[in-house]
């Protein structure tokens, strides 16, 4: 730190931390406060300290084993397809040819649709009745009469699964071509002089430069699919036989329709716990180490 | 809200910033995550009285408000009443919110020592909105309410019964349609609790088009005529999913559930689903609810007559594609078929109403208002008042004032004018001088099979009473437990035999009976 | 460059053009058809006759009820929230432009403060900012009522400040972090040679660093605006008229019906994402025009 650092240190991070810090601890804080309440909007007279035993009812609620379920199995699904197909959409768009602006543009198109629309593209497309899925099936002879994907468990999945990565695959291929596009080119040239391939060169360059920003793209992902409401809100409810019903789903649940802020918090929390090991996980295994600059 | 102080006594730790090795980075994330922890613990800990008072202030308020959407009535700007004028906010849901604004602006032109305000609570968020508004002690004066969550305002002794002040309302009782009654009727105190908003059923609905090019000529009258006439309408291509059974989508007391067993209890006037003491009585082989899941399973499964789309079709859905005729046979709320009778729906001018194949019974929807008890404690002139705006939008009015003798049923009439939704007092479908009210629903339902399905409702959530612990299972019973099992069944995950249908049952009883034990009252 | 390589190119284009394009072109292709074309089966592809009723139902809804109200009695079922359309779409695009400054100007000062500063409690104050978005939005979405509503003495409960603010706090944090991972890419070599010649940190940051980290600036751009574009949960919670709403909760009332017209809602997604459309293409290319000129590797 040198000299007259300290007053661009404040200039530097005032203003980010002032919008930041008053919506960061205080909302924490009283969640967990809140989690820790016997709170049933429908019985305002029993509000009382409870401990962990929210915890405890959420542990052992009849919803949590099968929801675990079904969040664990979308999120092993949707991760690392959105990790690795944004990866290689971000490479074909950083290839030098003609059009790649135009199609740079147009990957981000499906992140200015509002979601609720997107879910309802998504579910009318599969829709039992009227959806372009079962009519292109028909038409080639594979299905005699419309199918009700929706109402099928995997089927219903696999719908959510697509929706989800339609939705979410342009920040990640954002982020990865934003990264590709600072490696330096010297890096590539050197390495070509020294006789190495394609595939090499990516591995060795690409990848390693890249490093930093698949964290990024590991933890938001896995957080998005985590937290994923409205997909499963809109298209499936839950689906058929609480099949889909991801632990997001029922932390909404608790909180809107059964009114019991204690549980909701703490079914919340108990995210909050799981993604905070997944990221260090992740850290871990990513084994973000120093990037040689210099060769 | 001040924030706590304490969350910012963090424990100075020796982070190393971030150009150094990144191995740094992962310690510093597990030192993070001890942060966020502790921030949160000593929060927690601190737990002080900041966060209590914060807590009971903001507390449910906030829930109340932040779901609120303060619609303003068509005149303008909601404007603080002049001294002597009370104010009486009208709680409702987002459906025909501009004609309930537009009657509130009529009864405010009438009334010039009692405006209304219209305060909408969100459709999805209605129940919590409101619910947070009472616990906060702010709640609307009077509000719209369905049967279930009525039983539980008036436990919580938040909503109170008109009857208590005010027993001349009683008068309005006699002309309610008899299988409706049960539902205005506080089960506790024998009190009638409010006036009626609206009441239908979810009758049986075909498709008489596809009937005529079947050569049918009249609805089916029993089940072996509905499965005989679905069977020649597929055989001749008509339509090749005749029998549209949907569940609902709202809860357990859904039409899949309901409007069959109810069609089938032939000689059986009830209860079906619980005894006097609230113990399971469903789930039993001779059962009209395993009569009606067996027939739903062997027209889906075996004689292939119907499909399990509808399972999980949402009301916009069953409406859209009852509407464009992708079924034949349906059974969905009476107010629908308004929409999807009239155009732009396809098949409008082609659907009609019918009786309910088997005994005609099906089964009641109705919703009523309350007033809240917050608005009698603000004195007799409050509660006059609420009195006066829930006779105009429930009762019988002259020009906005209360008129038993002689007044009409002013909102009740718009709502069934305007909206096709139709009203459950008896002199509104007889009395010539509400001629109206048949004429204008004559383009999408013959106004006397209308009338019999009313005579005809039963009301299933007084099936036979209804419990203290209603609210708790509207959770987690029914949507957690009996509606995913009972979908199960019905797509064929759990077996379609005699012994499936009484396991899934069994099953769902076997949870009633244990949160039976658990409950508070015992009830 | 051999015609594998070609193909492959044109091939993975082709593959990516129809997956986005696919679901938006069928979007509008219900959007111009009527009901009753719309639930026929099999669907047609597209319509024989273009029908524009809800793209003028967004934009005009009164004339539009109007004119649905005489066309068949008295009975209407569409959605008249769709009046407030056009005025959060006005609402969305000024909350979205301040956002994306906010973000380009707070996030950059932040990072490279993080990354070129050392200083005691830096990580830690880094650390800091981003646990505020690992609790699932549900469970604060109360408590970030109540500060809105206490906000040192004001309360701007339903103002759009209210949802600057929100959307500030939520996009700032992960851009700082992306700002991070960018910067601490780059060396910094230029940069303590500007300082040794005298230059100061704010000085070197926009003379030297600014230019060369333009892809990263495009990229938090973006995402800040994006991110603010489509934000529905804390924008619905914060206001309570229709006056100060944004775009997505209208268009979600719109689908909250119980009769959700499809062709309506597929109209409003539409129109909906058009600025964000425009946006990005201007910044895309705004910026990314200097990268070449500013690469300094």
């Amino acid at each position: 730190m040198q000299k007259g650092d300290l007053k661009f240190i404040l200039i530097g991070l005032l203003p980010a931390l002032s919008f930041i810090f008053p919506f960061t601890f205080y909302p924490i804080a009283y969640a967990a406060y809140v989690s820790s309440l016997r709170y049933d909007l429908k019985y305002p007279e029993e509000i009382a300290f409870a401990g962990f035993d929210n915890y405890i009812e959420v542990l052992t609620s009849y919803y949590m084993a099968d929801s675990t379920v079904a969040t664990v199995t979308f999120v092993v699904i949707t991760v690392p397809l959105l990790v690795l197909i944004s990866l290689g959409l971000a490479l074909l768009l950083s290839q030098n040819f003609r059009g790649v602006g135009f199609l740079q543009w147009l990957v981000l198109v499906p992140w200015a649709v509002p979601l609720v629309v997107s879910g309802a593209i998504w579910k009318w497309i599969f829709d039992a009745n009227y959806g372009i899925f079962n009519a292109f099936l028909k038409s080639l002879g594979l299905i005699d009469s419309y199918v009700p994907w929706l109402n099928l468990r995997w089927p219903a999945l696999l719908v959510l699964v697509v929706a989800f990565l339609w939705v979410q695959l342009p920040l990640p291929t954002l982020l990865f071509l934003a990264g590709m596009q600072s490696i330096p080119a010297e890096l590539y040239e050197a390495a070509t002089i020294d006789g190495a391939k394609g595939w090499a060169k990516f591995k060795t360059i690409t990848l390693t430069w890249l490093r930093p920003f698949m964290l990024i793209v590991a933890v938001y992902s896995t957080l998005m699919a985590i937290w994923t409401f409205d997909l499963v809100y809109v298209i499936t409810a839950g689906g058929p036989g609480n099949f889909t019903a991801v632990i997001s789903y029922y932390t909404w649940s608790e909180m809107f329709t059964f009114l019991n802020f204690g549980r909701a918090s703490a079914l919340a929390f108990l995210v909050v716990l799981v993604s905070i090991a997944l990221i260090i996980a992740y850290f871990r295994a990513l084994r973000v180490g120093r990037i040689r600059l210099r060769a | 809200m001040k924030k706590s102080k304490d969350s910012k006594k963090i424990e100075k730790s020796e982070t190393p910033d971030l150009l150094k090795s990144n191995i740094s980075r992962r310690r510093a994330i597990s030192k993070a995550g001890a942060v966020a922890i502790g921030a949160v613990a000593s929060a927690v800990v601190a737990g002080s009285g900041g966060y209590l008072f914060g807590l009971s202030q903001a507390g449910p308020g906030r829930v109340e408000t932040i779901t609120k959407t303060v619609t303003q009535t068509v005149t303008g700007t909601v404007t603080q009443p002049p001294v002597g004028k009370v104010e009486v906010t009208w709680g409702i849901w987002s459906w025909g919110v501009e004609l309930v604004q537009d009657n509130a602006e009529k009864f405010n032109a009438w009334n010039d020592d009692v405006s209304i305000k219209v305060v909408d609570y969100g459709l999805d968020t209605f129940f919590s909105g409101i619910s947070a508004a009472y616990t906060a002690g702010n709640p609307p004066t009077i509000h719209y309410s369905t049967p279930d969550v009525t039983y539980i305002y008036q436990q919580n002794g938040w909503a109170i019964d008109m009857e208590q002040y005010f027993p001349e309302i009683r008068r309005y009782l006699d002309d309610i349609f008899p299988g409706f009654r049960s539902g205005f009727i506080n089960p506790d105190t024998g009190l009638m609790s409010g006036l009626a908003y609206y009441g239908g059923a979810q009758p049986f609905m075909y498709n008489k088009r596809h009937l005529d090019e079947a050569g049918i000529g009249q609805p089916p009258r029993t089940w072996e005529e509905l499965e005989e006439q679905a069977r020649t309408i597929k055989r001749k291509g008509i339509n090749d999913d005749p029998i549209g059974i949907w569940y609902g989508s709202w809860g357990f007391v859904e039409v899949g559930i309901y409007d069959f067993m109810l069609g089938m209890a032939e000689g059986d006037p009830g209860p079906y689903m619980w005894d006097e003491d609230l113990n399971p009585i469903f789930n039993d082989k001779g059962s009209a609810l395993f009569r009606s899941l067996r027939w739903q399973l062997d027209m889906i499964h075996k004689e292939k007559l119907a499909s399990t789309k509808g399972v999980l079709y949402d009301e916009a859905q069953a409406v859209n594609a009852f509407g464009s005729g992708a079924h034949t046979f349906f059974w969905m709320p009476d107010y629908d078929l308004a929409f999807a009778n009239t155009p732009p729906s396809k098949e409008a001018g082609n659907l009609r109403m019918g009786i309910n194949p088997g005994t005609g019974k099906v089964s009641a929807i109705y919703r009523s208002y309350l007033v809240s008890k917050a608005t009698a404690d603000k004195g007799p002139r409050h509660l006059e008042a609420a009195w006066r705006v829930m006779q105009f939008v429930g009762g019988r009015t002259r020009n906005g004032k209360p008129d038993f003798e002689n007044g009409e049923y002013f909102v009740c009439r718009r709502l069934n004018n305007e909206k096709g939704v139709g009203p459950i007092y008896i002199s509104m479908w007889e009395d010539p001088k509400y001629a109206d009210i048949r004429e204008s629903i004559k383009s999408w339902v013959d106004p006397e099979i209308k009338k019999q399905v009313l005579f005809n409702t039963y009301d299933f959530f007084n099936d036979p009473r209804m419990t203290t612990w209603w609210s708790e299972w509207w959770g987690y019973w029914q949507a957690g437990v009996a509606r995913p099992a009972i979908h199960d069944l019905i797509l064929g995950n759990a077996g379609t035999s005699d012994d499936d249908i009484l396991r899934v049952l069994n099953r769902i009883a076997e949870e009633w009976n244990k949160k039976k034990k658990e409950s508070k009252t015992g009830k | 460059m051999g015609t594998g390589y070609r193909v492959a190119i044109v091939v993975a284009s082709v593959v990516v053009a129809f997956w986005v394009l696919f679901p938006i072109l069928w979007m509008f292709s219900i959007s111009i058809q009527t009901e009753p074309e719309i639930h026929s089966a099999p669907p047609s592809l597209w319509p024989a006759q273009p029908n524009y009723f809800n793209y003028w139902f967004i934009f005009d809804t009164s004339s539009a009820i109007e004119a649905r109200l005489q066309e068949s009695g008295r009975l209407t079922f569409l959605p008249a929230v769709a009046r407030w359309f056009p005025n959060a779409l006005v609402n969305s695009v000024i909350v979205g432009l301040i956002i994306t400054g906010i973000n380009l100007i707070a996030a950059t000062l932040a990072s490279y403060t993080f990354t070129r500063i050392r200083f005691r409690g830096s990580g830690l104050l880094f650390y800091m900012s981003v646990a505020g978005r690992l609790i699932p939005p549900v469970a604060i979405v109360v408590p970030y009522y109540i500060i809105i509503q206490n906000f040192f003495g004001l309360n701007l409960l339903d103002t759009l400040i209210a949802v600057i603010l929100v959307h500030a706090a939520f996009t700032l944090p992960i851009n700082i972090w992306i700002l991070n991972t960018y910067l601490l890419a780059i060396p910094s070599d230029i940069e303590d040679a500007a300082r040794v010649d005298g230059y100061g940190r704010l000085e070197t940051l926009f003379k030297v660093v600014l230019p060369v980290i333009k892809p990263g600036l495009v990229a938090i751009g973006i995402i800040s605006f994006m991110v603010s574009w489509g934000e529905f949960f804390f924008s619905f919670m914060v206001t309570q008229t229709q006056l100060s709403r944004t775009l997505p909760v209208i268009v979600g009332f719109m689908a909250a019906q119980p009769y959700k017209p499809v062709g309506i809602l597929m109209a409003g997604g539409l129109v909906a994402m058009l600025p964000a459309l425009v946006i990005i293409a201007i910044f895309r290319r705004y910026l990314i025009r200097g990268l070449v000129a500013g690469a300094v590797r």
